[in-house]
């Protein structure tokens, strides 16, 4: 800490936190010191307003942003941007449940099972023991013996050499050898060989989710996930990359606040388990290319301006302990490859599992993240691009948007007389997450009460014979568009959708059906020739076809065509982790499938401007 | 006027080949060109851009109105430079280095034509230098620059230092925008101006312009 400065005791409720901070540092520092996440989708510049906290107590007066974006009713509550508020005095804040990064959601995927022979294996080795006399040398004795049974090793940490006296000794000359591919990472007394783990993880820009596996079985022992802590500097990857690029030694952080969460969510799942965590011998990375960058502490900066330069494809496989990943000490971290600047091995992953680089028919898969990622092809030819759609999906920069946790809205249903909608975790709501916002303009075009230009209509625009229900919920607003009454949650207060979220929502559509038109054009076919279209997204709940067709995401096509694939990257990198085949494929298909640049299309901007309509 | 309630209808629902017959008829009636700009274009552009900022127009409709608009000005053009008229300000407007977002500046700068402006459209991923540049030649009042990235937003202060440097900084105005923009960041760089909308530029610019 900096002595010069003075210090100030702050104390963050409800986690009940406390910590001593210099004179001016801002309360979201303060509060990440102390490992409570603020959420932010701006980077701190002060324009987001998801960053509010309340100060009870000590709070200084507040900065032109805060008086910019908070109303004056919030700013004699107290409530305070966190990133713009900076401690001048023993303070106490609040810190609201809607900007506390939650606990979350979406795990599951689709597919079924592959075959499972995993690049790691064990092997039991009866080594026979040393006269006097013999030329003998544990270590090589003991690669003999593999030897023996077929096992050639071409690798190993000479760091396993430095216990194996007492190992091989332990019992009775017994040992169970730990192997990856050819590499030998461990060499454990006795017979152990029943037992064997892995874990995939998924690192969203938003979330990051895991799976423990048993590799002996093949089944999923637990499943844990949670916010990715690095969201607090920003909600989209060019934020991160604009705060590694700015801060020295921000790379460094970066990449020790998921290397802490990794080993976090590790530690979950082998308590939940009851396995101890150095049964665990492998690590599965699927992460868009920033995020991957970041992981193995690789400096991304160059994807942060044009030309957008990755440092690396991948594969790469690293030790465990390089990273600090707590595992076994010998095991090691598989990085699933990147196939281009903006498209990462979270794709390969999602590609794996399906067979688009199979079939002869033409198959799309697209991934609705803060940058939509999207592939089409057939066996003969895969081409990927990214779309900037923004975090709107994941309820970001929607006034009440939420990512999908508890109390999120996640299913509506517009029609038969009125509004009827679900939460996650049936409580009351404190927002609303991308399914079901996506279910709100659906069921409103449906209703008639947003046209396809995507404007609120006044309640009297409607045709007479509309239901009143549905007028009464358009909340007329003088010169700034309508607002859609979704929730009432007292005080007066309601949760709403404005005029200005449903345009956050075409230009987020827009960029995904754009994309989709790029890629079709570029194999000159028509919408209908595909056959399927695979839809993944950490929306909150499953999408549906009927949906996917009225927002106008993909030219007409049979609804029974798109199917939805929930967090298909975390099933992709589970897969990865489970067989040697689904990791080659993985590694075939990052090597053979093109990529194109949207940015460069020339007739690009009609394009996306001609899909900001809904097709309804 | 009332007789040119039909043309500023036409440019507010965007039916350019109405915009363009009309014109031309109030051309063939003799009508001068600066008062077909000033009663009809000008004030239905400037429904389209309240309905934009209010939340009834959206991207797409705002570029059909601008389509018609653009035909009714190539009408007028000659004819307004033949008579000597002055427009309002010279503006060039562009997209920062490093960034190829333009739909937004596309959208300032039909506004800032629709309210009379003269703009020169410098285009995307435009270094400081080109900026510095254009300004000379064109002899432009306020430069507007644009950036949708966090990663360029630095390429403005780039542009303002380069003014600087230029020592041609005191004969322009600066203004910027741009969904990451804010005013603390016009101000922190030393820019005169931020608008929030294509709607607010206008505004923004007739007050950097003196108008
Ligand atoms: C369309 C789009 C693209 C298109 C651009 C097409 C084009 N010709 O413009 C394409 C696909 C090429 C693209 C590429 C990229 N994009 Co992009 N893109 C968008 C998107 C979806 C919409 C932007 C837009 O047009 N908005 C509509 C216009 C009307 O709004 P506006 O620009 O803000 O303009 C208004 C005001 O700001 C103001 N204004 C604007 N300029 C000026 C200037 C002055 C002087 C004044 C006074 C006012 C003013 O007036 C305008 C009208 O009211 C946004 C996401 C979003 N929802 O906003 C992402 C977004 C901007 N892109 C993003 C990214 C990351 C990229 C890429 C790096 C990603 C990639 N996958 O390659 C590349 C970078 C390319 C580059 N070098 O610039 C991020 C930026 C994140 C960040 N923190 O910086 C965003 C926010 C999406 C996201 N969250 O991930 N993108
Ligand atoms: S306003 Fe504080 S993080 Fe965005």
């Amino acid at each position: 800490m900096d002595s010069d400065k003075k210090q100030h005791q702050v104390e963050f409720i409800p986690a009940h936190k406390t910590g001593y901070f210099g004179e001016g540092i801002t309360v979201r520092d303060a509060a990440l010191e102390l490992g409570i996440l603020i959420d932010s989708d701006c980077a701190g510049i002060g324009s987001c307003a998801k960053c509010k906290v309340e100060i009870k107590k000590g709070a200084n007066a507040p900065t032109p942003a805060e008086q910019q974006v908070l109303t004056a009713q919030e700013l004699r509550k107290g409530v305070r941007l966190a990133c713009q508020s900076t401690i001048v005095a023993d303070s106490l804040c609040a810190v609201q449940t809607a900007s506390q990064l939650g606990e979350q959601i979406l795990t599951d995927g689709l597919f079924g099972d592959v075959e499972l022979k995993p690049d790691i294996r064990k092997a039991l080795v009866k080594i026979p023991a040393s006269q006097l006399g013999e030329k003998y040398f544990d270590f090589e004795k003991l690669l003999e013996c593999l030897k023996h049974q077929g096992i050639t090793i071409s690798g190993y940490n000479f760091q396993i050499t430095r216990d194996l006296a007492r190992v091989l000794r332990a019992n009775g000359h017994t040992v169970t050898v730990v192997l990856e591919q050819q590499r030998l990472l461990a060499v454990e007394p006795g017979d152990t060989t029943l037992i064997l783990y892995g874990v995939a993880v998924d690192i969203g820009t938003t979330t990051v989710a895991a799976k423990l596996v048993d590799l002996m079985s093949g089944g999923v022992v637990a499943v844990n996930s949670a916010a990715n802590p690095q969201a607090a500097h920003g909600s989209d990857v060019v934020s991160r990359l604009q705060y590694v690029i700015q801060h020295p030694g921000g790379l460094k952080r970066f990449n020790q606040l998921i290397v802490k969460l990794i080993n976090g969510l590790i530690s979950n799942l082998s308590d939940e388990a009851g396995i101890d965590r150095e049964q665990i011998y492998k690590v599965v990375l699927a992460g868009n290319t920033v995020m991957s960058h970041i992981a193995l502490n690789i400096d991304p900066r160059c994807l942060g301006h044009k030309p957008y330069t990755p440092v690396f494809q991948g594969p790469v496989t690293l030790e465990a302990q390089s990273l600090e990943i707590k595992i076994h000490p010998g095991g090691v971290v598989y990085s699933i490859p990147n196939l281009a600047c903006f498209v990462g091995g979270d794709i390969t992953a999602v590609l794996t599992i399906l067979d688009l680089d199979k079939q002869s028919k033409y198959q799309l898969a697209i991934d609705m993240g803060t940058n939509g990622e999207m592939v089409l092809g057939s066996k003969d030819r895969l081409l990927c691009c990214s779309s900037p759609a923004g975090p709107a999906w994941e309820g970001a920069c929607i006034t009440w948007g939420m990512r999908a946790t508890r109390g999120a809205i996640e299913r509506v249903e517009i029609g038969n007389g009125g509004l009827l909608f679900r939460t996650i975790g049936d409580c009351d709501p404190t927002g609303i997450c991308g399914s079901g916002l996506i279910d709100i303009v659906c069921g409103f075009l449906r209703a008639g009460a947003i046209d396809k230009s995507g404007r609120i209509l006044d309640p009297s625009q409607l045709p007479t014979g509309k239901a009143q229900w549905v007028k009464d919920l358009i909340v007329q607003k003088e010169k700034k568009g309508n607002d859609l009454r979704i929730a009432d949650i007292g005080d007066n207060n309601s949760i709403f959708v404005s005029q200005n979220d449903i345009r956050e929502i075409q230009l987020a559509k827009a960029a995904i059906a754009s994309g989709v038109n790029v890629l079709l054009e570029e194999f000159a076919i028509a919408a209908d020739e595909v056959a399927t279209v695979y839809v993944a997204g950490a929306f909150g709940n499953h999408i549906l076809a009927r949906d996917v067709l009225d927002l106008g995401l993909i030219p007409d096509i049979s609804p029974e065509k798109i199917k939805f694939i929930g967090n298909a990257a975390l099933t992709g990198a589970e897969a990865i982790l489970k067989s040697r085949d689904a990791r080659e494929r993985a590694e075939q298909i990052s090597q053979k499938i093109e990529y194109i640049d949207i940015a460069g299309q020339p007739d690009f901007q009609e394009n996306f401007v001609d899909a900001m309509h809904f097709a309804n | 006027m009332e007789k040119y309630v039909e043309l500023q209808e036409s440019i507010i629902s965007g039916k350019k080949d109405k915009v363009g017959e009309l014109t031309q008829r109030f051309l063939d009636d003799g009508r001068p060109a600066k008062e077909i700009l000033d009663e009809g274009l000008i004030p239905g552009m400037a429904v389209v851009g309240r309905k934009f900022q209010e939340g009834e127009y959206f991207i797409p409709e705002m570029l059909l109105s601008a389509r018609a608009l653009n035909v009714g000005l190539d009408l007028l053009k000659p004819l307004l430079e033949a008579s000597d008229v002055k427009p309002v300000a010279k503006v060039l407007v562009g997209t920062v280095k490093g960034d190829i977002h333009d739909i937004g500046k596309n959208l300032v700068s039909i506004m800032l034509r629709g309210g009379g402006f003269e703009v020169i459209d410098a285009g995307v991923d435009v270094s400081p230098d080109t900026f510095v540049q254009m300004a000379k030649e064109s002899s432009v009042d306020i430069v507007g620059l644009s950036a949708l990235l966090t990663t360029t937003m630095p390429s403005m202060q780039e542009t303002v230092e380069a003014f600087k440097s230029d020592g041609s900084r005191d004969k322009i105005k600066i203004m910027i925008g741009g969904a990451p923009v804010t005013t603390e960041y016009a101000e922190k760089i030393g820019a005169d101006g931020y608008a929030q909308n294509a709607s607010l530029a206008i505004e923004m610019a007739r007050n950097l312009a003196g108008v």
